[in-house]
């Protein structure tokens, strides 16, 4: 599914026009083939202008962002870009565009002309991976936030595109909506689609491959989520971003001697550690 | 001096095909200087309740009194009721209209007819009650930072000085830090004798910082009282789609595996005692 795919920014600038002060500031990065990464950060950090670079919403003021080798400033390679990379924004009210589920779903494959026969089975196959099957014919207005956040996903993956971004996809969805969402991530991941999560939860964080901090439009951090706790909670605070309660029980624990930092910061697997 | 409601229910669509029942019979008390959660799943119906709390949605049963004045169809108190208790919307800062931060905030005192000469110091009052004090009041309200655009939506309501503060989900959308900050400031307010009760469906944040938690499912009040207590009862009835603090479920798991540590979702306080048992 993402062979091949990569996205390099190198020393990308970028500044809001009647601005004086950069959005983002000189940021290197790559996104690798099937990588599951998260940009993290504070309000106003850059983390969704540097979200809206990877798919060429918008372009360096100064450096370059390539996808798969097409510069994002290049008018002719946009349409490409863009299917090579889908986004997914934050409010579900604002990116589904017909009023019956499956009809929302099919709304890119119909605009690229593709062939009835070939609509249906994208559809078909999108909404059972969003755990949508069955709703095909539901007026989109009978949703919950968290099944149309997983229809506004569906409608990006009809574009069967290698890479997809969430830009705070589960800010505004309940605590249910957001787990359906991270679920549906974990599990197109697995299948080798490539990610970048948009978030300020740490909580989001855990299972991901890779974590780039954003603050003040500068790349501060990259590393493993674990290294990422590992830093401490007054760091992390320094950046805007709160340990969740779960992972300072397990830095407590590991502090103390009583679990082997090896085992990972999910309640079951520290349960079966400390009962061995 | 409080906020009581008694047995209040509420069904939208009454009468056609499309009946539903939010609310089924839901009593809760707010005093003075008090911070109430109202906590549940979406659908549960914190807003419909919200929206009773300032007489915005009347009860079809049961009775709302706020300091002795009565919430119900033809009361000549409604207006007083929605001066005392003022309603701040989820995302408020959508609503800020005006051209000036002045602007903005005067417009609720001179709506509700506050002499002129006391429009001014009612509006500097509600901008240092959300830390805006220092704000260039000639600036637009669409050039401040999402946070500040909060502030300022929150402190348009506070600018005729109600008793009672109902906000729903204020921290929606927000990060740690602006999160952190909006707590401090409803303390603030609490202290200042304001009380005020928040809507929200994060339970973890309703443990950490409030006296009276009141848990909704499918409209009716399942439990009401301190953390403490409806901790307890979540662990005896869980309640749908409201998951407890991972802190907690992994202590209940611990003492079911026969570790003996206390039924809290402070992460510290299960880590010590799990220090002493096992070191």
């Amino acid at each position: 599914m993402a062979e091949g795919f990569v996205s390099v920014l190198k020393g990308v600038r970028f500044s809001y026009p009647r601005t004086d002060t950069a959005a983002l500031d000189g940021v290197d990065l790559e996104i690798r083939a099937g990588e599951w990464i998260a940009l993290l950060g504070p309000n106003g950090s850059g983390k969704s202008t540097l979200a809206k670079h990877l798919n060429a919403l918008l372009a360096p003021t100064q450096g370059v962002c390539l996808v798969c080798g097409r510069d994002t400033r290049d008018e002719k390679a946009l349409e490409a870009i863009r299917r090579l990379v889908a986004m997914v924004f934050q409010n579900p009210d604002n990116q589904l565009v017909a009023a019956v589920v499956e009809e929302d779903a099919a709304f890119g494959p119909e605009n690229a002309g593709l062939p009835p026969e070939v609509i249906r089975s994208r559809v078909d196959w999108a909404l059972s991976v969003c755990g949508l099957s069955g709703k095909e014919r539901s007026p989109v207005y009978t949703l919950s936030g968290g099944q149309k956040q997983r229809l506004a996903v569906a409608g990006a993956l009809a574009m069967e595109p290698p890479c997809l971004v969430l830009d705070e996809a589960t800010a505004m969805l309940d605590p249910q909506g957001r787990t359906e969402i991270m679920d549906v991530v974990a599990d197109l991941n697995g299948r080798g689609m490539t990610i970048v999560q948009i978030t300020h939860r740490l909580e989001e964080v855990v299972s991901c491959d890779r974590v780039a901090v954003i603050d003040g439009g500068v790349l501060r951090w990259q590393g493993t989520p674990l290294d990422l706790f590992a830093l401490g909670p007054d760091l992390l605070a320094t950046w805007g971003l709160e340990t969740p309660p779960f992972i300072r029980l397990w830095q407590e624990l590991c502090g103390a001697g009583l679990l082997d930092p090896a085992v990972p910061p999910s309640p079951k697997e520290v349960l079966d550690a400390l009962c061995r | 001096m409080s906020l009581i409601l008694r047995n209040v229910s509420h069904s939208y669509h009454k009468g056609t095909p499309l009946e539903t029942a939010a609310l089924r019979g839901v009593s809760l008390d707010v005093e003075p200087g008090q911070w109430v959660a109202v906590v549940g799943h979406t659908g549960s119906g914190k807003s419909t309740l919200a929206q009773h709390l300032n007489a915005l949605l009347l009860p079809d049963a049961g009775e709302i009194t706020v300091d002795g004045l009565k919430a119900a169809k033809g009361s000549k108190d409604l207006r007083e009721i929605r001066r005392r208790v003022g309603l701040v919307f989820q995302y408020p800062e959508q609503q800020l209209f005006a051209e000036s931060v002045d602007e903005e905030m005067a417009f609720g005192p001179r709506n509700w007819g506050l002499p002129p000469d006391q429009i001014g110091p009612a509006v500097d009052q509600a901008l240092a009650l959300v830390d805006l004090a220092d704000l260039p009041r000639d600036r637009s309200p669409f050039a401040l930072s999402g946070g500040q655009k909060r502030r300022l939506a929150i402190a348009s309501v506070l600018s005729v000085r109600p008793s009672y503060l109902v906000l729903d989900e204020p921290t929606a959308g927000l990060d740690s830090r602006g999160r952190r900050g909006l707590m401090t400031l409803i303390d603030g307010l609490r202290r200042e004798g304001i009380a005020v009760v928040q809507v929200t469906h994060d339970l973890e944040l309703a443990l950490a910082y409030c006296d009276r938690i009141c848990v909704l499912e499918r409209g009716r009040a399942l439990f009401w009282g301190t953390p403490q207590v409806v901790v307890e009862q979540l662990l005896d009835r869980p309640v749908q789609g409201l998951s407890l603090p991972e802190v907690l479920a992994f202590a209940r798991d611990l003492r079911e595996k026969g570790f003996n540590v206390p039924l809290s979702w402070d992460p510290y306080e299960v880590a010590h005692a799990l220090a002493k048992e096992v070191g």
